[in-house]
């Protein structure tokens, strides 16, 4: 795998000059107005105020709309406007709210068995302890329905269940927002280690500085559709960032994070 | 789950469900007083009915003391409920004819025409409300929601009216009024009332095919309200499903379009739509009077109006008893559906 | 979805394959389409409306039958003759031989006394018209015997025209022969099978009765032991069908033969439809504008000849009425021997306004008018309505159901009634006299409810006792002239019951139906009817 990626020299994952236009009862949204960048092997965080069409964004890499203009690419590879199955196992995707995420009649073993069944991917049981335990969970739990779980194992599964198809890219839609604070270490703690042992690319939206220093290198500001600064994560920590509202971002972040880092780092 | 949980739980099931019965015998009771009350008000005279205009005094004053008419209200009233009691709803004032053989006799046919009706409705405005609403503001939404208007404000006279004359008269494809061609009446054993299924068991295919010709017409034209109400109920139901997340997961596993809507959309709604179901069931099977009188359809509809009409109230009790055990029990059943299906509640 | 237009074929094929299954009606059926709302029991002692009168003339046999194309000829039944006693007090019947029941009993004088007593004893409906002539349930049994198995006696407790009794023989549905040992198996706590009665029967009639599921169907099958040769017909299904078009349709395709109570338009409509028949025939019943003389405006005579002036009888009789009645003034039903002419009375605002003034109401006044809700009865009223308001009267229409409108009635609780009645189908002037002009006790307390002069409060001592007089005298002559005489007085006096119409009645036949004739007193006999095909 390592060797593939470094022997391609196009990024692994490319958005150029993406549009999105939405039309919400007659009047016009530009959601997401020429949004460019690239993901490496690095991890990005896209952070901004509500409404700035994070979330688009990552939706339309997980093929989820088919009206954006511009240009989508995984290792060079031009992606369509639709959805295929081939596209589903390069990225998937994590949801904010973990509850809504996962179907309520489903159990757990249903829902990831689900992804392996329409890929034609043999072995389901197995697959499933193996994923189980890597996100931390028994594998009793696959009889489990959504409602029997807790927050932070909920979050687990819809992990579990983005990563059983073995994808590169992971998406991550403010993964940790719905989660106390101690949870929230959890997750991104299991998200640090999954990164380090499979070999994943992470594109992670998030409200949260903090979250954003303990797993990200790279940060892309958003506001209003458009990415009005990116900077190395090393630059949140000390120096002043240079765009105003990447600085009051900073600045309302700075207690709270710190706070973060230390419970995760305690975990 | 530990033993003791368990059966914590369904203790606590049985005391719902007592509250939930005593509830349900409240409810039934004030609705019988209610009928009574409003019964002996109205200014009906069952005797007149029985005798005519005709009859001299004596004869009247009979016919009134035979039904007990001369005793005071509440005893009237503790003397129904006593009967009740006993599982007896009494006989109907004017035929004579017990109100339970009545109802027996009549309600089948409603049945038969309910069902099939509500199969019509369900099976077309389901597909349609789902159709709508993964088509959400396109051209597929606006056909589906003329539709359903056209389903809503049709009246149901009219289109019965002009079903027959095309259908029947013109086309020659449904049977005419009634539930069987005349030539076939008669010819099977009543056994559950339901010709259709009456004939299916005597295996007469002929009196099946005439009986299949009768209902089709009058059934899809009494579910057409149904259909406009089931196909706008999912279109709601089934959009608030498509916006969640869970859905983009589903689409995000690589599910097909078409996987997506029925196996996780549609899996969600399908308690709330089965409710939807049963309540717009229990609605015709209070039976649909304009129906039946256009398609002199022998059911509980016109049984409970022409017993309205008559002053027959002990007629009109039993039918508003009847109502009132089936809204009841649909809506058990519904409650128990939500239990069943649903893993939350478990 | 590229799949519906399959689907649609599919649809469309498979319901044409359904509807190659032509209907017709069979050849040895009769299949009739008529309103069954009323129809709530068959016994003959108790069950009201015209309806259960043409199903009991097929179920039984009575003594005696009227002409359908002469009621005053009346032919025998199971009465082979009958003799009355020149004192015009008793009447013997000879009862024919060899007549059985579907039972297989044997029809005896017994059974027919047993029949006739009945009716009184049981007090029901139909009791009524028998009251009349005097008869009880105390007297019954004397007065009405078996002498032997092939003699009836009927002896008159009061002196009456023993022809009118004759007549209530042949029309009533209370004068039914009912297989009396048959009947008694069914007793149930001494109710002489009432109970039983309301849903059998327990004749000697040419069909016998199958099955009768109440506002459905009724069938009968053909008694091959009909003691006048087993009908034509094997058997006889009544269908309730209330809705007029419907009724239209399906004679239409011909999958009825008889169609009753089809509305106006839908029998004009018929009437150019070749393959079918229209038949109307009189009946004994007058449509009326009643008002009530317990008003006190009502009282004043004058009040009354302005009402009689405010109808629009040419314009009721020509937009309403068609098929439903036709023009009729007369308190004796038209056709007889001893009915005048109409009188002429004609819509005349300014005589009535006139009447009005001289009254005390110089600007009308307002009053209700109670009607049923159904044709023509509230089409009448609405025109009343209309030409009341040109003499200044206001009037508001008050609908009902006949059970509403015929309750206030009888409880004197009403200012104008457009109604329908004069009594039984007896060809005689007196039916119609004692139904709606007769008033023996104007008391409340008289509760005379059956008599519908009683019920307008309207009591003129002349004309009562004219029409005592005039149902006793012997001479046809004279007794003529005394009935012209009531006429003529109650033109006079200005009776508070104005008819308008002479009730008819419609029903549409298919053209291959034979020897149906509807009869005026609603004993349809369809022992001959026979398809020609
Ligand atoms: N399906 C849609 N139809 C119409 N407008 C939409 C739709 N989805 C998003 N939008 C609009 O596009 C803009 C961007 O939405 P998006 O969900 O990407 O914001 P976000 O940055 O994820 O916000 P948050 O941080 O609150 O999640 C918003 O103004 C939103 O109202
Ligand atoms: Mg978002």
């Amino acid at each position: 795998m390592m060797t593939q990626e470094t022997m391609n020299t196009a990024p692994l994952l490319e958005v150029q000059d993406l549009h999105v236009r939405f039309q919400s009862g007659g009047s016009l949204v530009d959601a997401v107005r020429g949004v460019s960048f690239d993901l490496g092997r690095e991890k990005l965080a896209i952070v901004g105020e509500s409404g700035s069409g994070k979330t688009t964004v990552l939706r339309c890499l997980a093929g989820q709309y088919n009206h954006w203009h511009g240009r989508l690419a995984i290792n060079g590879e031009k992606l369509g406007r639709k959805l295929d199955k081939a596209r589903c196992r390069k990225v998937q995707m994590v949801f904010q709210d973990p509850y809504g995420s996962l179907h309520s009649r489903h159990t757990v073993e249903t829902a990831l068995a689900e992804p392996l069944r329409i890929h034609g991917i043999g072995n389901i049981s197995q697959r499933i302890d193996s994923i189980l335990t890597k996100v931390g969970l028994p594998t009793s739990f696959r009889y489990r329905y959504p409602h029997q779980l807790s927050g932070g194992q909920r979050q687990r599964v819809a992990i579990a269940r983005a990563l059983i198809l073995e994808p590169r890219i992971l998406l991550l839609d403010e993964p940790t927002s719905a989660l106390d604070v101690s949870v929230q270490a959890e997750i991104l703690n299991l998200l640090a280690d999954l990164r380090q042992k499979e070999g994943l690319t992470y594109l992670l939206v998030t409200h949260d500085l903090g979250v954003v220093a303990h797993l990200c290198d790279r940060v892309a500001v958003m506001q209003q559709g458009r990415i009005v600064d990116l900077l190395d994560c090393s630059s949140i920590v000390g120096a002043v960032p240079e765009h105003p509202y990447t600085r009051m971002l900073v600045e309302a972040s700075r207690h709270y994070s710190r706070e973060m880092v230390d419970a995760a780092q305690a975990a | 789950m530990s033993i003791f949980t368990s059966s914590g739980l369904s203790a606590r099931r049985l005391t719902s469900l007592g509250h939930r019965l005593g509830i349900v015998a409240i409810t039934l009771l004030g609705l019988l007083t209610l009928t009574f009350l409003i019964g002996r008000v109205m200014p009906l005279d069952p005797v007149l009915s029985i005798v005519g205009a005709d009859a001299d005094q004596s004869t009247y004053d009979q016919v009134y003391h035979q039904l007990g008419l001369d005793r005071p209200m509440y005893v009237q009233y503790f003397y129904y409920l006593r009967d009740l009691m006993h599982g007896d709803l009494g006989r109907a004032l004017l035929s004579g004819n017990s109100v339970a053989a009545d109802i027996a006799r009549v309600f089948p046919a409603t049945i038969e025409l309910a069902t099939i009706a509500i199969l019509f409705g369900t099976c077309v405005g389901v597909p349609l409300g789902v159709f709508a609403a993964t088509h959400r503001g396109r051209w597929g939404d606006q056909v589906v929601r003329v539709i359903s208007l056209c389903g809503y404000s049709v009246p149901v006279f009219w289109f019965g009216m002009m079903g027959l004359i095309i259908f029947y008269a013109w086309l020659n494809w449904a049977g005419g009024a009634g539930r069987i061609d005349l030539a076939y009446d008669g010819l099977v054993e009543s056994r559950t009332g339901m010709l259709l299924i009456d004939s299916a068991l005597a295996g007469e295919w002929d009196v099946f095919w005439s009986a299949v010709k009768h209902i089709t017409l009058p059934a899809c034209i009494l579910g057409l309200h149904s259909m406009a109400y089931i196909a706008r109920m999912t279109r709601s139901f089934m959009l608030a499903q498509l916006s969640q997340e869970y859905i983009i997961t589903a689409r995000v596993k690589g599910l097909s379009e078409r996987e997506v809507i029925w196996r996780h959309a549609f899996l969600n709604i399908l308690v709330q739509l089965l409710t939807i179901v049963a309540l717009a069931y229990g609605g015709l099977l209070e039976g649909a009077v304009l129906i039946e009188t256009v398609f002199a359809w022998p059911g509980f509809g016109s049984y409970l109006v022409s017993s309205l009409l008559l002053g027959d109230m002990n007629a009109v009790m039993g039918c508003v008893l009847l109502i009132g055990i089936i809204f009841v029990s649909l809506n058990l059943i519904a409650d128990a559906l939500y239990q069943v299906f649903d893993p939350r509640t478990r | 979805m590229k799949k519906l237009p399959f689907l649609l074929a599919a649809c469309a094929l498979s319901v044409s394959l359904i509807g190659t299954i032509q209907a017709k009606t069979p050849a040895d059926q009769l299949i009739v389409g008529m309103s069954m709302n009323n129809l709530l029991s068959l016994d003959p002692a108790g069950a009201t409306g015209n309806d259960v009168l043409e199903i009991n003339a097929n179920l039984y046999d009575s003594l005696v039958e009227l002409d359908p194309n002469d009621t005053h000829t009346v032919l025998p039944g199971l009465a082979e003759s009958w003799t009355i006693t020149p004192d015009n007090k008793s009447i013997t019947f000879k009862i024919r031989k060899g007549v059985k029941f579907h039972s297989g009993n044997v029809l005896t004088a017994e059974d027919a006394a047993w029949s006739l007593q009945r009716v009184l004893k049981l007090n029901l409906a139909l009791a009524s018209g028998w009251k009349s002539y005097g008869f009880t349930a105390q007297n019954v049994d004397k007065q009405i015997r078996a002498v032997d198995p092939q003699t009836l006696v009927i002896d008159l407790p009061e002196p009456a025209d023993p022809k009118l009794i004759i007549y209530t023989l042949g029309t009533s549905v209370s004068s039914v022969i009912l297989d009396s040992k048959k009947v008694m198996q069914h007793q149930k706590d001494g109710d002489m099978g009432r109970a039983w009665l309301t849903t059998n029967e327990a004749g000697s009639g040419p069909f016998a009765l199958n099955d009768w599921r109440q506002k459905d169907v009724l069938l009968m099958s053909r008694f091959d032991g009909y003691w006048r040769g087993a009908p034509k017909l094997r058997r006889v299904v009544l269908r309730h069908m209330t809705e007029s078009q419907t009724l239209r349709l399906m004679l239409e395709r011909g999958d009825i033969d008889v169609a009753n109570g089809m509305s106006v338009p839908d029998v004009e409509a018929m009437k150019k439809n070749q393959n079918v028949r229209v038949e109307s025939v009189k009946r004994g019943t007058v449509y009326y504008v009643a008002v009530s003389v317990k008003d006190p405006k009502f009282a004043d005579k004058r009040v009354r000849l302005a009402i009689r002036n405010l109808i629009d009888y040419d314009g009721i009789n020509k937009t309403v009425m068609p098929n439903y009645g036709v023009l009729h003034q007369r308190p004796i039903q038209s056709g007889l021997p001893a009915t005048l002419p109409n009188p002429g009375y004609k819509l005349d605002v300014p005589a009535a306004r006139k009447l009005l003034a001289e009254a005390g109401f110089p600007n009308g006044f307002k009053t209700t008018i109670r009607v049923l809700s159904d044709p023509p009865f509230i089409n009448i009223a609405t025109n009343l309505q209309a030409t009341l308001a040109l003499g200044g009267i206001d009037a508001s229409v008050i609908p009902g159901t006949g059970n509403q409108v015929y309750g206030a009635m009888r409880d004197r609780q009403f200012e104008i009634i457009v109604g329908r009645g004069g009594g039984g189908a007896e060809p005689h002037p007196h039916s119609s006299l004692r139904a709606l002009v007769y008033n023996p006790d104007n008391s409340n307390e008289a509760k005379l409810t059956n008599f519908q002069g009683w019920r307008t409060s309207f009591i003129s001592p002349e004309i009562n006792s004219l029409i005592e007089k005039a149902v006793l005298e012997q001479d046809a002559k004279k007794q003529i002239a005394m009935y012209q005489d009531i006429q003529k007085l109650y033109d006079e006096q200005v009776g508070a019951i104005q008819p308008i119409s002479q009730m008819v009645d419609t029903v549409v036949l298919q053209k291959d139906l034979r020897n149906f004739k509807s009869h005026p007193a609603s004993t349809t006999r369809w022992r001959d009817v026979f398809k020609q095909r």
